[in-house]
């Protein structure tokens, strides 16, 4: 049955990109209604999957590794419809998000059902929940504003060189991306802080130690620093563009690495093994 | 087969005709619209229009093709009249196009092809109206009708189909789109012009109108900044006060006389930080040049001179140009869709191939006839002939005459129903006697309820055969 809801909402993920990219190549108004209302019947499976999906995690205890990608691309479309909603219009970042998001679909199948989450036995207390669904949701923000990051920096490459051409068009205004990448950033940043608390009193409720230093603690606290400097300077000094959206691609590296290299290699605390 | 009617556009436009002549045959200043003195002059055409923009002066007849030869003599000496100039002069500036070539060359004017700035709206409103006023003088019938709709339904094709109307091809737009790519919604934002040339506030009159929030104005003599700035409600600044102006600005239009560089890179990166490095976008249309180039590096500041715009404004006209060659194709098509309209039209093929399907149909049955009936006399078989001919000449001087009296108010509507009802337009099929009789069955049963109901007994054998053929034709 989940399975029917995940195929589902792949298959109609892929027709919706197709009709964004309709919709960037003829910037018609029309286009981009039925690919908004394609990718909206996606997202509606997509949820139902997980629904179907969190209902069966928390009755078997067990959580795959594969399933955490799968969320992020649930997020990444929910934060996209969040987005069409306040005044900054930035319809064409559609266009480059679900590439992202088919990409994560598709790992989320590769990845074997056998690396599984080291919490397996602990799901029900309150904190874990908390912990898992505010962190995956910084996640989601991060990746959200690397695509408008690079967006921003394809716009401003062409008017910067006054060389006008496919992308000056088709891209929205880069105040507009500017704004989506502040929202991002703000509400990282909170999501990550709100992440690393939940996890640290949990932690404390069932091992006794608010932090140990483990590789994945160490890695998110420097993304997490990283997130505070940038704030720091956006709000005192006036970071914003380029710089800001060079910050978002080093955010991104750390959380490559944080994401794929220390929790399935690394041995560790939060490591996720087969 | 030959149409009877002929389209002819006569006109003359920015490439063919100086300005002198353009005005005068614009009609502008006389109190009469051109095409309510055609009417008066009685000049035999059956449909105009006139069309005139500062571009473009245009007439568009349909004429009988007997007509044509005395209508050009009497529209020549009309528009010598008119005009004041003689015809031998005006016509080496005017252009004749008739038919396939008018209809084209309509449906390019309708989309901004023929237009000086290729693309430009405008235009198609002009035909509208020009539309509207034939309408008021009653000068246009079926065939302008049909064919200034399509003018139109192509022209919004074209217009959605290809880019021809994408891209500012004006300076001053090309810096209001750009604006609005760099700062998105432009409501919160202010302008700051530098200067207060005529350029500058001409650049401005976009951005107002734009929905700027305040508009600031720095020149050298306060006194003249401050008029234009009672002009746009905003505030006026002397040069000295510049840099403070600058930390304001969002948008910068720079046109001052000044020999030398007016804002210098060491000033606007002195105000970065003031501005918490806010999007600035800075436009010199100032020759020789207001603005240090290097100002273009310092980040987020954003200066486009007047050459970089004219480079975009001529990269937007060559996409415009590659994008006309897509409307041709689609003109091309519409052309020919339209000729097929304007044959359709015609009534003649129509009555010629009703006759014909009869005449087939007449062949046959008599044939069917003297087989069967072997010994008649050459007499009696022409009395046949004859009857059976009557017959079908009287059955069809109706639908003839239908045709030929509703051509006009109803034009191919006439014509499309007359050859639906025959099925002119599918190969002859002969009728079998099956489905003869079965109609034939349905025919009596008709009528025998109309018998009982109106008891009125009286069959006429004679009668009911020819209402079978009637149906059968």
């Amino acid at each position: 049955m989940a399975d029917l809801f995940f195929f589902l909402s792949f298959f109609v993920y892929a027709i919706s990109w197709i009709g964004f990219g309709f919709y960037f190549k003829t910037l018609k108004r029309e286009v981009l209604k039925y690919a908004q209302f394609v990718l909206f019947l996606g997202f509606l499976f997509h949820s139902i999957f997980w629904i179907i999906k969190i209902y069966q995690i928390f009755t078997t205890n067990i959580l795959s590794f594969k399933y955490l990608l799968n969320f992020l691309s649930w997020e990444l479309v929910f934060i996209y419809f969040i987005f069409t909603l306040t005044p900054i219009k930035t319809y064409a970042t559609g266009f480059f998000l679900l590439p992202l998001v088919l990409l994560l679909l598709i790992l989320s199948v590769i990845f074997p059902q056998q690396i599984l989450s080291p919490f397996s036995k602990l799901f029900k207390s309150f904190w874990f929940p908390l912990h898992a669904f505010t962190g995956l949701l910084s996640h989601g923000f991060l990746l959200f504003g690397v695509i408008t990051s690079l967006m921003y920096l394809l716009q401003e490459r062409e008017i910067k060189k006054k060389h006008l051409g496919f992308f000056f068009k088709k891209l929205p205004p880069l105040e507009y991306l500017d704004k989506v990448n502040e929202k991002c950033l703000y509400l990282g940043f909170i999501f990550l802080s709100f992440a690393m608390i939940s996890g640290a009193v949990w932690s404390e409720a069932t091992f006794g130690n608010y932090w140990r230093w483990s590789p994945k603690e160490v890695i998110t606290l420097i993304l997490w620093l990283i997130y505070a400097v940038l704030i720091h300077q956006r709000v005192l000094i006036g970071w914003r563009g380029k710089k800001a959206s060079y910050m978002f691609l080093l955010g991104f590296s750390i959380w490559l690495i944080s994401f794929f290299m220390i929790n399935l290699f690394s041995k560790g605390f939060h490591t996720y093994a087969s | 087969m030959p149409l009877k009617i002929t389209i002819l556009l006569i006109g003359l436009n920015h490439k063919t005709a100086p300005v002198e002549i353009r005005e005068k045959l614009s009609f502008k200043n006389s109190p009469f619209h051109p095409l309510e003195k055609l009417k008066k002059e009685l000049l035999s055409f059956k449909e105009a229009y006139f069309l005139s923009t500062c571009n473009r002066v245009e007439f568009c007849f349909v004429l009988e093709n007997h007509q044509k030869t005395n209508f050009l003599t009497d529209f020549a000496s009309f528009l010598e009249k008119e005009s004041s100039f003689k015809w031998e002069k005006l016509r080496s500036h005017l252009y004749f196009l008739e038919n396939e070539k008018a209809i084209k060359h309509l449906f390019e004017v309708a989309c901004g092809l023929d237009s000086m700035v290729i693309g430009e709206p405008q235009i198609l409103g002009q035909v509208k109206s020009a539309y509207k006023d034939a309408l008021n003088y009653r000068t246009s019938g079926i065939v302008l009708n049909k064919l200034l709709h399509k003018c139109f339904s192509v022209a919004k094709k074209v217009r959605t189909e290809t880019g021809i109307g994408g891209g500012a091809v004006s300076i001053s737009y090309a810096a209001y789109t750009l604006a609005k790519k760099i700062l998105g919604s432009l409501r919160d934002k202010t302008v700051l012009l530098v200067g207060a040339g005529e350029m500058a506030e001409l650049a401005c009159m976009h951005f107002v109108s734009g929905g700027i929030r305040k508009v600031l104005i720095a020149n050298r003599t306060i006194s003249k900044a401050v008029e234009l700035a009672e002009k746009f409600r905003g505030e006026a600044y002397s040069l000295d006060e510049l840099t403070t102006a600058l930390t304001k600005a969002d948008i910068v239009i720079s046109s001052t006389g000044a020999p030398s560089c007016v804002i210098t890179k060491n000033m606007v990166a002195s105000i970065l930080k003031p501005r918490k490095y806010k999007p600035l976008f800075i436009i010199d249309i100032a020759v020789p040049r207001d603005v240090e180039p290097e100002v273009n590096k310092l980040e987020n500041v954003y200066l486009y001179d007047i050459d970089d715009l004219k480079s975009v404004v001529e990269e937007n006209l060559k996409e415009r140009k590659k994008e006309a060659l897509r409307a041709q194709v689609i003109i091309e098509t519409e052309v020919f869709k339209f000729q097929k309209w304007l044959k359709e039209l015609d009534f003649y093929p129509t009555i010629r191939a009703l006759t014909e399907k009869a005449e087939i149909l007449r062949q046959k049955e008599l044939a069917k006839t003297f087989k069967k009936l072997k010994n008649l006399s050459e007499e009696e078989k022409e009395a046949i002939e004859i009857l059976t001919k009557s017959l079908i000449q009287k059955l069809l001087y109706h639908p003839i005459n239908f045709i030929k009296k509703s051509y006009h108010e109803e034009g191919k509507y006439a014509i499309s129903l007359i050859r639906q009802i025959f099925e002119l337009d599918e190969p002859f099929k002969e009728v079998s006697d099956y489905e003869i009789e079965s109609l034939s069955y349905e025919i009596e049963k008709v009528k025998k309820e109309d018998i009982e109901k109106s008891s009125d007994s009286q069959t006429d054998s004679q009668k009911n055969s020819n209402s079978k053929k009637i149906l059968i034709q």
